[in-house]
């Protein structure tokens, strides 16, 4: 499963979700991708691996679809483990991913 | 002319206010060029002013802060501003000690009461991360598309503050948002 833009690349492949790229879409444009999550978490997987160590940029309307539609969607599965991998590199993912921490119990920011 | 009703929200300085070293401006009509492509440019002018004012400033930081604070602003201009004439204008000053991003949008009166109660939801808050929770779980609760956090995220994460002034006439009001970046320690 992927979807795919100018700017950006987002697959689905062994239980890891890879978005890579610089990603800022319309509000309207992200319904693709909080469908593209809807079904990753209602195939009711015992473990997600995020990885957005290659995403360079991510503006505020997909930070909030990755919140609601992946994080928060993902909370509501009980036992479900998610797992995001970040890069220091980027300093957007340094700032902003560790407050993601509190919308998931089960959940483990690995920085590389 | 009607009469023009004037008010701030936060510590807003007009840019006339302060000497700058630098100053970089860009302005279009918000009727002219369609959205998409407006939003398009909006990408390339954040991260043109990203680079241009890291090279200046030689602080690495710069350019991803500056990138997604103008982007954020433009974005929120473009969605807001009326289809018409008026402009969009984003002026970036640079002083000694910090940079300061001005962005001008037209936006429809009736909708400025919703939009200033927002701002003040956010400058009064005492913790902006639990801000930023709360929203995120009432957006998954409401199914509400909007995201409204990009103005908490530039506030949480990005280090600038934040405020506004509002020309407000019958129909129509000019928002001027201001974001404030301190260099500080940072510099070379």
């Amino acid at each position: 499963m992927n979807i795919e833009g100018e700017d950006y690349k987002v697959t689905y492949e062994n239980g890891v979700i890879t978005i890579a790229g610089k990603l800022s879409l319309m509000l309207e444009d992200y319904e693709k991708l909080e469908t593209f999550f809807k079904k990753i978490v209602e195939s009711e997987p015992s473990e997600i691996t995020l990885d957005i160590r290659n995403l360079e940029y991510l503006n505020s309307s997909g930070i909030k679809t990755m919140c609601v539609g992946l994080l928060l969607e993902a909370d509501d599965l009980e036992g479900l483990k998610m797992r995001i991998l970040c890069s220091e590199h980027y300093t957007w993912q340094k700032e902003t991913v560790p407050t993601f921490g509190e919308l998931m119990d089960n959940m483990e920011i690995v920085f590389g | 002319m009607g009469e023009t009703n004037v008010s701030i929200l936060g510590d807003f300085t007009e840019p006339g206010g302060v000497n700058f070293e630098g100053v970089l401006s860009f302005s279009v009509k918000a009727a002219y060029i369609q959205k998409e492509k407006l939003w398009k440019s909006k990408d390339i002018t954040a991260e043109f002013l990203g680079n241009f004012w890291k090279n200046i400033l030689d602080i690495e930081d710069i350019k991803a802060k500056l990138h997604f604070i103008c982007a954020e602003l433009m974005e929120n201009a473009v969605y807001h501003s009326i289809q018409s004439d008026y402009l969009i204008i984003i002026q970036l000053c640079f002083s000694s000690d910090e940079l300061l991003v001005y962005v001008k949008n037209s936006s429809d009166t009736k909708k400025i009461e919703n939009f200033k109660a927002l701002i003040r939801s956010i400058l009064e808050a005492e913790n902006l991360q639990k801000l930023f929770i709360r929203r995120m779980k009432a957006a998954k609760k409401s199914g509400c598309k909007k995201s409204q956090v990009g103005l908490i995220t530039i506030l949480k994460d990005r280090g600038a503050s934040l405020s506004w002034k509002f020309e407000q006439e019958s129909n129509v009001t000019n928002i001027t948002t201001l974001a404030r970046i301190p260099l500080g320690k940072d510099r070379k």
